[in-house]
């Protein structure tokens, strides 16, 4: 699999406060990577670090496999565009006049395409009015639209719909998707907002204490997350034995416990797991949310 | 390298402090020469024309604060200093970038209000007197001077990530070194001589007496480098026409401009920025 963003052991620290504490990260091409974390996390700072807005203090990472020690990041970084926490427009100019800047700062030979990124972003209508009296949904569109200038692959974006509307970040949720189905951007979004991530990435990083506790893929997730019945038993074997005649689907979790997927006769298992001298102690129903995964794995990780 | 200096200028063309003080320049020098002839029509006067050539420079050093510190300042409070470097453009390139277009910007409102003082004064006041050497030699310090003064406040505006912060700073480095200038200038001007009453006799005469608070030796010696060395006091010796040491006032500016420009790409580069 060919990754887009790498990062090996990568640390940074501010003082005696470590920010970011032996990352380990892996962005595939073509995913919605879907950065997950509380506040003081370390998700900004992460992005920040690939950026280039600030050096790490240890370990690397590796940009379209290029080290970011290497003069050579120069050409990956040309085909990156990001959003680093609020969108850095000049409010003193116009959708248009920034755009011009940014095709300016990139060398770019023309300005033919600002009219369709105007489009794309939504902010076609702005005409002469300035940065400074857009709305911040608007500002966020421009900042992604300056993103874009220069057709990047890659694209970073810290807590996009931080502050906006229900309606802003329906906006913002259908561009990224937009991005990555049609133009088969890469995508990396931090947030903590769980319910809006759902809705967009194919793969998901968690973080927390500055350090990544799980990366899985979307589909992982949701195999992860089923509805299923747990069960606790006197003796899974003999619950394996039963379940196997019956070609039902199952995940042994321990000697005594089990998860047990699809339609299940409550009735019937018991009677025939008595028969085989097998006690039923508990079952209860479970269907896991992203939101009560990621408790779960973060609560976790307290208790270790 | 050519593509941030592209921006820059794009960005300047749409300035308004920009062009508020090239009209501030050119105004000032006009008023200037307004204000003298109306003197010397008054008074019967004459007024060298080379004596107010240079007048523009006092100021220099607080345009140019208020310039670079607000321009500068601006990448920050917009935060459009992210998008240059995480397209790959070296730290180094945007503080030479920012550092060459505060010298332009300077240079620029130098020789406008140097032209607008010829163009206003020749005709009011006739050709200018020194020897033309002299007189280039006089403007090349005062080019200098405001190229160290935008090495200066580049360096103050890249390393204070505050807009505000940077414009405090800025203003009070400008006024701080015209303060010091003063205060060296009046020290430095101070007669060797001087007359005082005494009692001889019942009578009042005068006398001729040293003045204790003339400066001699190693004290002069350090007042009049300083006064050398930092642009405000090269400003205040030029425009006066006052000038000792007008060779070691350009390698004084060239110093500060190499010394400036090297602590501040050194310090930029280690910068963690936001």
């Amino acid at each position: 699999m060919e990754y887009v963003l790498k990062t090996n052991a990568l640390s940074k620290q501010y003082g005696h406060f470590k920010a970011l504490n032996g990352l380990f990260m892996n962005v595939p091409k073509g995913a919605i990577y879907g950065f997950v974390g509380k506040n003081g996390a370390g998700k900004t700072t992460l992005i920040r670090l690939i950026c280039g807005l600030q050096a790490p203090t240890g370990g690397e990472y590796f940009l379209y496999g290029k080290r970011h020690t290497q003069k050579d990041i120069v050409k990956s970084r040309r085909r990156m565009g990001a959003v680093v926490e609020t969108p850095s427009v000049y409010m003193d100019m116009t959708a248009r006049e920034n755009l011009r800047q940014q095709c300016m700062i990139l060398g770019c030979p023309s300005f033919n395409g600002i009219d369709e990124l105007l489009e794309l972003v939504g902010l076609s209508h702005t005409g002469k009015k300035k940065a400074k009296h857009f709305s911040l949904g608007m500002r966020q569109r421009l900042g992604i639209a300056i993103a874009l200038v220069g057709n990047p692959d890659f694209l970073v974006l810290d807590e996009p719909v931080n502050g906006l509307d229900p309606q802003g970040i329906i906006e913002i949720r259908e561009l990224i998707l937009k991005l990555n189905r049609e133009y088969q951007i890469t995508v990396l979004v931090s947030s903590h907002i769980l319910d809006e991530l759902s809705k967009l990435a194919t793969h998901y990083g968690f973080i927390d204490q500055g350090h990544i506790v799980r990366e899985i893929s979307a589909k992982e997730l949701e195999q992860a997350c089923r509805k299923c019945v747990q069960i606790e038993v006197s003796s899974t074997k003999i619950l394996a034995y039963v379940l196997d005649e019956w070609g039902m689907e199952y995940t042994i979790l321990s000697d005594t416990k089990a998860e047990l997927f699809g339609k299940i006769n409550v009735t019937e298992l018991t009677i025939r797991l008595a028969k085989e001298h097998c006690e039923v102690k508990s079952m209860q129903e479970k269907e896991e949310s992203l939101e009560s995964y990621y408790i779960r794995l973060i609560g976790g990780r307290k208790d270790e | 390298m050519s593509k941030l200096l592209h921006s820059n200028f794009e960005r300047l063309k749409r300035y308004p402090i920009f062009w508020i003080e090239m009209i501030l320049a050119i105004g000032y020098s006009i008023f200037v020469c307004m204000i003298l002839y109306q003197d010397m029509i008054r008074y019967e006067e004459s007024v060298a024309m080379e004596s107010i050539l240079f007048n523009f420079l006092v100021l220099i050093g607080i345009v140019m604060a208020v310039f670079c510190s607000l321009f500068i300042g601006t990448e920050y409070s917009d935060g459009t200093i992210r998008n240059k470097l995480i397209i790959g453009h070296s730290r180094n390139n945007i503080f030479i970038s920012n550092f060459m277009l505060c010298m332009a910007v300077g240079l620029l409102i130098y020789f406008i209000a140097v032209v607008t003082t010829c163009a206003v004064g020749i005709p009011l006041f006739g050709w200018i007197q020194i020897k033309w050497s002299f007189c280039l030699l006089l403007f090349v310090d005062g080019a200098l001077l405001c190229i160290a003064y935008a090495a200066i406040y580049n360096v103050i505006a890249m390393l204070t990530t505050n807009k505000a912060h940077t414009a405090i700073i800025s203003t009070l480095v400008a006024f701080g070194l015209l303060f010091v200038t003063i205060w060296l200038y009046q020290s430095l001007q101070q007669p060797e001589m001087m007359q005082q009453a005494v009692m001889k006799g019942g009578e009042i005469e005068l006398e001729t007496v040293r003045n204790p608070d003339y400066l001699t030796g190693l004290k002069r010696e350090i007042y009049q480098f300083i006064l050398d060395f930092i642009p405000s006091g090269q400003a205040t010796q030029i425009s006066s026409l006052e000038v000792l040491h007008p060779y070691w006032m350009g390698i004084y500016s060239i110093i500060i401009i190499f010394v400036f420009n090297l602590i501040g790409m050194i310090c930029f580069q280690k910068k963690d920025l936001k």
